[in-house]
């Protein structure tokens, strides 16, 4: 047996008090539309009685939580549904005797393929007791699956499972401390005691952590948050402890603490199966922990992977974190071998005399000498419609002292750089 | 008394050790003589500022990266250029660049980190730049830490300085020298075509020389 209550015009919040509901008497719920939910009430028999004892039940307790809706109780769920949107008040509905139920609701009132309601009103058909009259095989001949289906609904004979929609379950752990914590190892003491927790919950269900969020509630009304997005979601409690201990000790609490909340956001664990011939790679949990290290020595800033820009500013690019993509085996054409630029970041100012136009001399932090050959200039410049817009001429100059070097002169300033050399 | 003829000491044995696989550099006169540079190993490349490391660093980057692998690069002076890098055919997103702000003992700690997470097909540490006097105070067997930690390893380690620092840890050791630019053109419309770079290789074997050109775009 089923029970289906249905409010018309509910909001959202009245559809979740609806479903909460619901919820109160099955473990497993259907939501039809946001005005309508569908459950089991089989196993209510022992515990409540009869149909009409669990339809009073129902009735009772939805009035206490302000609940005004239609309910129905029959043998399937889709007659259930029918009786409940067009029946006002509880309908409960003997098995067997749908049909003597339902056959007053006018046929244009459920919702049918335009085609199909066109031709009932053309035969005649108007209410269900008059389409529950007539033959299923000569219904299934002329009007097809949409007519049988609804002639076993009126007759409470279309059995279906469920379509359960389960509420996404929180992964939150909370903790108040009777006293405030000053130090950062029974911290991760009860921080690693919640992760095993959450992380247990979380195989339990077949899924992974791709995000760490932790909330705790200092002294003097502070509070600290701390999320960590993961790059490969992630279900063992010890690295994820690592990755905390790692954002705690780069960033540490300003007071004593209070209140921990920990949270993990659920997301489905990523299985990759690598080729036996594909390059070997770093283990996603220990690249994981190696970045976070990393961030933790140098600062997160520091570490990634260059990405460049499209502009024509020399040498604009930026960090990006590092996600390398997944390999795939391809023939990338060689390129030919380059000469490469090392960069001196920031460019080292330089005073450099020149004659007929042309660099003669060149002098910096590290660098003298006169110019053997020059090329240039070769003139560059950008971003004319904003503040940071730039000019410069660039040359290419081999020194007497060794080395070829590319310099530059801002237009605006007209002050040398060396930029880089040919290494 | 004699021992037996069929017994022997273990260094009389015959030395079979098999050859170390290498990662070809990409620049034909090197890897017609090398085969590549080793992985499993440490290699260092020495030579002033301007003398052709950087280049063959970025083309052994790209030969890594088109293979699929992945490579990191501390580069504790932030000299390294993405552009430059990008031309020689590395794939950036394969390229974990950590930068460390001129801090050497962080650049270590950095390249260990690394080098100990595994999985990374090169990982270099670009000490160019770094003052001479600070490097001479590098233990010894920092350079041994990081040859054993790819030892046996699909991993190569790379050094670059100015001047030999782990030579007596390292497999391979390329001596660079002042290189020569290769103009166009006549004065005053010149333009810079090439680089020639003049490599020795000191380790393994016998030191030889050879020279090699890169294209300058």
């Amino acid at each position: 047996m089923y029970a289906c209550l249905h409010r018309s015009g509910s909001g959202p919040e009245e559809q979740q008090r609806l479903v909460e509901l619901a919820y109160a008497f099955a473990p497993v719920v259907e939501i039809v539309d946001p005005e309508t939910v569908v459950f089991p009430i089989t196993g209510l028999r022992r515990l409540i009685g009869e149909p009409p004892q669990i339809a009073a039940e129902i009735a009772r307790r939805g009035s206490e939580r302000g609940i005004h809706a239609q309910l129905a109780i029959a043998r399937t769920p889709d007659t259930a549904i029918l009786a409940a949107k067009h029946l006002p008040g509880v309908t409960l509905i003997p098995p067997g005797r749908e049909v003597e139920v339902l056959e007053s609701i006018p046929i244009e009132r459920i919702s049918l393929p335009p085609k199909l309601l066109e031709v009932l009103q053309s035969w005649g058909i108007h209410t269900i007791g008059e389409f529950a009259a007539l033959p299923l095989a000569g219904l299934a001949e002329r009007l097809g699956p949409a007519a049988v289906e609804l002639y076993l609904q009126v007759h409470g004979r279309l059995h279906r499972p469920l379509r359960v929609q389960r509420p996404e379950p929180e992964y939150v752990e909370e903790q108040d401390l009777e006293e405030p914590l000053h130090t950062l190892e029974p911290l991760l003491f009860l921080l690693g005691q919640m992760l095993q927790q959450l992380c247990s919950r979380l195989c339990a269900n077949f899924l992974a952590a791709g995000q760490v969020g932790l909330e705790l509630q200092l002294e003097r009304g502070l509070t600290y948050h701390r999320t960590i997005e993961l790059a490969m979601p992630q279900a063992e409690s010890k690295p994820l402890l690592k990755l905390l201990q790692l954002a705690l000790e780069t960033h540490p609490p300003s007071a004593p603490i209070r209140k921990v909340r920990l949270w993990l956001r659920p997301v489905q664990p990523r299985t990759v199966q690598e080729g036996l011939f594909y390059p070997p790679a770093p283990e996603p949990q220990k690249l994981q922990l190696t970045l976070a290290r990393l961030a933790k020595l140098v600062g997160s800033e520091q570490v990634g992977s260059p990405e460049l820009l499209n502009t024509h500013r020399p040498d604009a690019f930026r960090l990006r974190p590092f996600a390398p993509p997944r390999f795939s085996p391809s023939q990338l054409p060689a390129s030919p071998v380059a000469a490469a630029l090392r960069r001196f970041r920031p460019p080292l100012p330089a005073r450099v005399s020149c004659q007929e136009g042309r660099p003669h001399h060149v002098a910096a932090r590290r660098i003298t000498g006169m110019v053997l050959e020059a090329a240039g200039p070769w003139r560059s410049s950008g971003d004319w419609w904003a503040e940071t817009r730039w000019a410069r001429d660039e040359w290419d100059v081999a020194l007497t002292s060794g080395g070829t070097y590319r310099i530059y002169q801002e237009l605006a300033s007209k002050q040398w750089f060396v930029d880089g050399v040919y290494d | 008394m004699a021992a037996p003829l069929y017994l022997t000491t273990a260094a009389a044995l015959p030395h079979h050790q098999p050859p170390l696989p290498t990662l070809p550099t990409g620049i034909a006169p090197l890897d017609a003589l090398l085969g590549g540079l080793p992985r499993g190993a440490l290699s260092e490349l020495s030579g002033p500022c301007g003398s052709g490391r950087t280049t063959l660093l970025h083309s052994l980057l790209a030969q890594a990266t088109r293979q699929g692998e992945l490579v990191a690069l501390v580069d504790p002076f932030h000299a390294f250029d993405p552009l430059s890098a990008a031309r020689a055919g590395v794939q950036l997103d394969r390229l974990l660049w950590i930068r460390t702000q001129a801090d050497l003992p962080a650049a270590f700690k950095a390249a260990d980190l690394v080098v100990h997470a595994g999985g990374f097909g090169i990982v270099c540490l670009d000490l160019s730049g770094a003052p001479p006097k600070l490097l001479q105070h590098v233990p010894l067997s920092y350079w041994f830490r990081f040859q054993r930690a790819v030892h046996r390893t699909p991993a190569m380690f790379l050094v670059v300085t100015e001047l030999a620092q782990a030579s007596l840890a390292s497999t391979c050791w390329l001596e660079f020298e002042w290189a020569t630019p290769i103009w166009s053109g006549t004065r005053p419309f010149r333009l810079l075509q090439a680089m020639r770079f003049q490599t020795t290789l000191k380790k393994p074997g016998s030191p030889r020389t050879l020279c090699w050109e890169a294209q300058v775009e």
